[in-house]
């Protein structure tokens, strides 16, 4: 039997993990992992519209106070310190997953909301060559192709995929002028072209030695849309980046493992505009190294440290390429110290030429009812073939989190501020799981969340009498709130279901202002956090025919800190039907049609950017071994 | 499939409750007094949030966004609300980067009428009952950059467009000096400061000819008339950026100036004072009511904001900018033309508020207001 590695997620006792369903994924490959957050996750996603801007906000906080990790490495933009989803295409991630709450004792610097993990998947031994290739075609110029194709023979495993999309969304809608609603046709949204390529290969080396090599190279060139009504330039913007990724995990024994791992990333990202022209160059080197071991038979202790280096290339700097450095050491350790109960301590000590924030999670979990084997790895949602028994986990944790001052704040001429300290936060939460069997092939799995943090130091570009606009450590943060979600699994016969459903409630407060020149009062709601967001999907499969269902519902947005204007509520429906040909042999066709924003409903989800009505999207898919 | 129909149809339930789940209702402000004054909210740039807000100084009550509240959600004033001016019953809401003007009925503020194919519009001035002048600074760029390259567009004049007023079309244009920014009647003249240049374009109304140019100090700003009929010039100072925008340079800048001159012959008897340091740009100049008190704003060159000055017209010396009145970090200026109360504004985008003071610059109170408060319109 092989070892399996000890994901850092096992240590995130007390935490709780969304995964989003693979099988979900990869239908919808051509997309980008904003569509797939928003459709599938309980992540608030701030969407400027399709293949323009979208970043994410978890449990209230800002964009950049989400770590978002691809195979374990920090990919956010060091420039802006966050991710546009949008450039993020669904089809080089295997598994995606969010962890809720902060976690920066795991996963560094930006893990305050929580973290985004993107992983390419594990790697498979021994098996057939399989693989996959997707045409799609769709309203508003949405044209697509996207490829997948893995094998493993021997010691070696390789997989690759590759997505290609470009879409006019030369969509109407609505603009209330001074002569009542007029219907225009967006344009200047295009999306001119968007591919991914994701290779990678593992080798296993020896007894217990795995190499992995993986590379994720994305381009994206779109027009960047003026918001409706301002008389805004033309503005276009191409985003790429190369992430190469290699590693060596060590799993000789169950007891002791180590591994090491070494990335470059490359983050182009070259905007303009009538005016302006922005052109910036990101080089990221980045070393971790990390020793697991087993203390007795029910402890887990993980030491590892990291680095990373920063060139940036920016006009806009105080000096047209700089460096910079930053380094974290940390200590995860777990325990199940009886059967039911789990432990966890983590600690994470980062050097930033900042400040040096400490930060550590502790983590409980106990099996209330129905106490099952005391396996640390995440409980499978799969029906289950035991006999029916309820299954309840009482958890909880804090932690303390902290954010990295991006470069572009500690660079930006005129205005970046060297000293700025990093953003910290100090958050708990506690929950229930509830794991019900319903019948042998059936399962049902609820979990409920409340959660509290407050972030200090919070950071916002604001003028002073210096006569500069500059970002300040302003004030502190208060976030709470709640998390609620369903999970069915059904597989009986020919019948194969999936059914979930999540609520959030979300709060998020100025508290205290710690700095005088901040100009938001105390007690006011953040802009772009809406208190009430829920999702609901349907993924049903009998037979030939799959049948998918997404509905969300999103509430009011105020507009900004005067939490006087906001966009209301919307709410959206969209639907899939497949039909699954088998051809001769191991190869399979499917015929897929997805539509989104079924009852064309008119919103904004961002002001001044219309979103698109009802859309159609057609794909054709021939499997091989899937 | 139970499942699945009771999922959907909770999910259908939900929907016009989170849609109907707004901002509390009690926030609705009750209708205000006779007297009013409108705070015009700039909004940020590229955002179409610039508002006018209506306060209502008796019973201190602020309504937000009056245009939207009134003409219905959706129906947005615009990009960089600039200006707001008043004549005849209706208000010009001078919308600059939307490019148009927005009239209005008042005090309601219902949506009447719009101006369209403006370039960069400014500042509004009604010359007569049924001629508006508005400045535009156009587009003076040879070229923009498209696709990479950069590419040669069509310059469109700096000058005044002339909108009819009972259709609201544009009729004609007058050709002025760069960057015109407010504009003034005085003395039976139209007086627009050329704030690209260092000199006033003087306009016959009746003809819509340019009578004269007169020369004052570097980028003028903004003008008051005293009560000896004299017209006061605030002259900023040209403002010089180092290179690659990471700056000012002192060395080049020039100190901003104030002249006064007769309306009526602009060039013969002015004055000219400059001021000491070239740190701070005087702008925004306002009267108090019995017209013999200047107030103006100190600014700093980069981020637009500064304290209140003040100065009398017979005063010998010019105030040190960086001694202001009022200290603070303000964006927008006005004084009632009733009480004298200083109305100031702060240009922070993120929280905005104004702030009042009585005339001996002790101060009142403050509310909250829209993004970036760049100026008052005080309405009977």
């Amino acid at each position: 039997m092989r070892v399996q590695a000890v994901r850092p997620a096992s240590f995130a006792v007390g935490s709780r993990v969304e995964t989003l369903d693979s099988a979900a994924l990869s239908l919808g490959r051509g997309g980008t992992l904003a569509d797939a957050l928003a459709a599938r996750s309980t992540a608030y996603v701030r969407s400027y519209g399709p293949g323009q801007l979208a970043t994410i906000s978890l449990r209230g906080t800002s964009a950049s106070q989400t770590a978002v990790l691809w195979n374990g490495l920090n990919i956010q933009l060091p420039t802006l310190g966050q991710n546009d989803f949008g450039v993020l295409p669904l089809a080089a991630n295997a598994e995606v997953s969010i962890q809720p709450g902060p976690a920066a004792a795991l996963y560094g610097s930006g893990a305050v909301g929580g973290a985004v993990l993107l992983r390419t998947g594990a790697p498979v031994f021994g098996r057939a060559p399989a693989g996959s290739v997707q045409l799609d075609g769709g309203s508003f110029g949405l044209r697509g192709a996207s490829a997948a194709a893995s094998g493993g023979r021997g010691r070696m495993a390789a997989r690759v995929t590759g997505s290609y999309r470009q879409a006019t969304n030369n969509y109407p809608y609505v603009v209330r002028e001074f002569e009542g609603p007029v219907r225009r046709t967006l344009t200047g949204a295009a999306l001119r072209h968007q591919w991914s390529l994701a290779p990678d290969v593992a080798l296993r080396v020896g007894a217990g030695g795995l190499l992995t090599a993986a590379a994720w190279l994305t381009d994206t060139d779109r027009d960047i849309q003026p918001a409706v009504g301002t008389a805004g330039p033309a503005a276009r913007q191409r985003d790429q980046s190369r992430r190469l990724l290699l590693g060596y995990h060590h799993l000789g024994t169950a007891s002791r493992q180590w591994a090491v791992r070494g990335a470059w990333f490359e983050d182009v990202l070259n905007y303009h505009d009538g005016l302006i022209v922005s052109n910036s160059r990101v080089r990221t080197t980045q070393g971790q190294a990390e020793y697991t071991a087993a203390l007795g038979p029910a402890a887990t202790l993980r030491l590892g440290a990291e680095i990373q280096h920063f060139v940036a290339e920016l006009n806009e700097y105080t000096r047209p390429v700089l460096a910079e450095n930053r380094a974290a050491a940390f200590a995860l350790f777990r325990a199940a110290p009886r059967p039911g109960l789990r432990l966890s301590a983590n600690l994470r000590q980062a050097l930033l030429p900042q400040g040096n924030p400490l930060c550590p999670i502790l983590g409980v979990e106990w099996e209330v009812v129905g106490s099952k084997s005391d396996s640390l790895e995440a409980v499978s949602t799969h029906p289950s073939t035991n006999p029916p028994t309820h299954h309840l986990t009482v958890r909880a944790s804090a932690a303390r989190s902290y954010r990295a001052p991006t470069l572009n704040e500690r660079y930006w001429a005129v205005g970046g501020n060297p000293d700025l300290r990093p953003e910290t936060g100090l958050g708990a939460e506690a929950g229930l799981r509830h794991e019900w069997p319903l019948a042998r092939r059936v399962a049902l799995l609820n979990e409920l969340t409340i959660y509290t943090q407050r972030v200090d130091d919070w950071v916002q570009w604001a003028p002073g009498p210096d006569g500069l606009w500059r970002p300040r450590n302003l004030r502190q943060v208060l976030t709470y709130g709640l998390e609620a979600s369903t999970r069915l699994t059904l597989a009986a016969g020919p019948h194969r279901l999936a059914a979930r459903a999540a609520y959030a409630y979300t709060v998020a407060r100025t508290h205290r202002a710690t700095n005088a020149l901040d100009p938001v009062p105390s007690g006011r709601p953040l802009p772009y956090v809406p208190l009430h967001t829920a999702n609901a999907s349907l993924d049903y499969a009998h037979r030939r025919w799959r049948l998918g269902a997404t509905g969300s519902v999103v509430a009011y947005r105020y507009l900004d800190a005067t939490a006087t204007g906001f966009l209301p509520g919307y709410g959206l429906l969209g639907g899939s039907l497949g039909y699954a040909l088998p051809l001769p042999g191991p190869t399979q066709i499917l015929l897929l049609i997805q539509g989104s924003n079924l009852l064309s409903h008119a919103y904004d989800s961002y002001a001044g950017r219309p979103a698109p009505p009802r859309a159609l999207l057609l794909s054709l898919r021939v499997g091989f071994n899937e | 499939m139970k499942i699945t129909n009771s999922l959907l149809a909770s999910l259908l339930l939900t929907l016009p409750l989170l849609n109907s789940c707004t901002p509390k209702e009690d926030e609705k402000l009750p209708e205000p007094a006779a007297s009013r004054v409108f705070v015009v909210n700039e909004g940020l740039f590229g955002s179409n949030s610039g508002t006018v807000s209506r306060f209502d100084p008796t019973a201190k009550t602020v309504t937000p966004d009056l245009f939207q509240s009134v003409n219905g959600t959706g129906r947005t004033l615009g990009d960089v609300v600039q200006n707001l001016a008043v004549a005849g019953g209706r208000g010009y809401v001078v919308v600059n980067n939307s490019n148009k003007i927005e009239a209005v009925s008042l005090p309601d503020f219902r949506s009447v009428g719009v101006v369209r194919g403006l370039h960069s519009p400014r500042y509004f001035l009604a010359v007569s009952a049924t001629r508006g002048y508005v400045t535009q600074w156009g587009r003076d760029t040879s070229s923009v950059v498209r696709n990479n390259r950069r590419v040669p567009i069509a310059g469109v004049r700096a000058g005044i467009k002339i909108i009819d007023l009972a259709t609201n079309a544009v009729t004609d244009s007058i050709a002025t000096g760069p960057l015109p920014e407010r504009l003034t009647l005085a003395g039976g003249r139209v007086f627009v400061a050329n704030s690209g240049g260092n000199t006033l374009t003087v306009i016959d109304p009746a003809t819509n000819r340019v009578t004269a140019t007169v020369p004052v100090g570097d980028a003028p700003n903004s003008f008051a008339l005293d009560k000896n009929a004299r017209l006061w010039v605030l002259c900023g100072g040209q403002v010089q950026y180092s290179a690659n925008n990471t700056g000012i340079d002192y060395a080049t800048t020039t100190p901003g100036s104030l002249y006064s001159l007769d309306p009526g012959n602009p060039t013969a008897g002015a004055t000219a004072r400059t001021f000491a340091s070239n740190r701070l740009v005087p702008t925004d100049l306002q009267i108090n009511p019995i017209r013999d008190q200047l107030y103006f704003r100190a600014i700093d060159g980069f981020s637009y904001l500064g304290g209140v000055c003040r100065l009398g017209i017979a005063d010998a010396t010019l105030p040190d900018l960086s001694m202001p009145f009022i200290t603070g970090l303000f964006y927008g200026l006005g004084i009632d033309p009733s009480t004298g109360v200083i109305y100031a504004g702060t240009g922070n985008f993120a929280a905005d508020k104004f702030v009042r003071h009585r005339p001996d610059g002790t101060k009142i109170d403050e509310y909250g207001a829209g993004l970036g408060v760049n100026g008052f319109v005080f309405f009977e």
